[in-house]
């Protein structure tokens, strides 16, 4: 349940930002069933509505779902063994919030033959509240007033997985230089400030993990 | 040509989830590089963040009149606090819309 209430504003808030940045109503729709990755349809919204050119568009968009591949590598102990059409639909339905209720759950229970369906469910229970939330926002989001200030549902649903991702130093570094990187890099053309923040953080983690184990 | 971009975004975005399923990819992958996954989210939503908080459409840095900043940090304390999505929406939307209610 917790799962479709947190995603719902954040989806009314893509429909909305995506409609004033630009795009057309089937784009913005679209984007929700083809690239299905919230932070990445925002960030797609952002930068097509500031004239950035198509391969930093989508190199900015691979590197925000760099992510999934850490949750293909833990699901996969689970899901290799299932034949090809289960693992594309499975695999397109990995998000933030499917991937942290369905590993969980399947990294406590006993493995079984049917466990995927778990994934499946909170997959696709995920994908509808997202298109739901996406349309509504596309075709009523007008009528919501500016005061209630919906779009910032964005930055606050990230704050939040940001604060609950900070679990040790490294991270907390990483969060530390890639908030001062969007700072100093953000004159930067093509909106180039979110690859290049991103990078330099993720180097800065790196080597701080590396140099506190040799430290240890 | 904004079609092409959304489909290769779409494609692009699919590869990241399916290529570790798909079995193409070595099992473990070089210590190195699974250290540096991990830090990706923080490393790519940290900035989206600071950049819709913090700065305006004319590129400069909005200290003033800006109760984002304000409502942002809140919304990071109670974050850290209770862990929760839900909460952490409800607060920071609240603190926002008393900000317009009082100034």
């Amino acid at each position: 349940m917790p799962l479709q209430i947190g995603v719902f504003p954040f989806g009314l808030a893509f429909g909305i930002l995506g409609v004033e940045s630009g795009l057309s109503q089937l784009q913005t729709l679209l984007l929700s069933s083809i690239v299905f990755a919230g932070a990445s349809q925002i960030v797609f919204a952002q930068l097509t509505s500031t004239m950035t050119p198509a391969s930093i568009i989508i190199g900015t968009v691979g590197i925000v779902n760099l992510r999934h591949v850490l949750y293909g590598i833990s699901l996969s102990e689970y899901l290799r063994d299932l034949p090809l059409r289960w693992r594309l639909v499975l695999a397109y339905l990995i998000t933030d919030e499917s991937f942290a209720v369905s590993y969980k759950r399947f990294s406590e229970e006993k493995k079984t033959t049917s466990m995927h369906y778990h994934l499946l469910g909170s997959g696709l229970t995920l994908w509808f509240s997202w298109q739901i939330a996406t349309f509504l926002g596309i075709f009523v989001g007008h009528f919501v007033p500016e005061s209630l200030n919906l779009e910032f549902a964005i930055p606050l649903t990230f704050i939040a997985i940001i604060a609950i991702s900070i679990k040790d130093k490294p991270r907390l570094t990483v969060f530390l230089i890639s908030a001062l990187m969007a700072i100093i890099l953000k004159d930067l053309p093509w909106n180039l400030w979110i690859i290049g923040s991103a990078l330099i953080a993720i180097s800065a983690g790196v080597l701080f993990s590396n140099l506190r184990k040799r430290t240890q | 040509m904004i079609w092409g971009v959304i489909l290769l975004s779409g494609v692009v975005t699919f590869s990241t989830r399916f290529l570790p399923l798909s079995g193409l990819m070595p099992r473990q992958l070089p210590k190195l590089v699974q250290n540096g996954l991990q830090y990706v989210s923080i490393a790519v939503l940290t900035p989206i963040v600071v950049n819709a908080v913090l700065i305006n459409q004319a590129k400069d840095i909005a200290w003033d009149d800006n109760p984002k900043i304000f409502a942002a940090l809140i919304a990071l304390l109670i974050a850290l606090i209770s862990k929760s999505i839900v909460l952490t929406l409800m607060v920071g939307l609240a603190v926002i819309w008393l900000f317009e209610l009082i100034f």
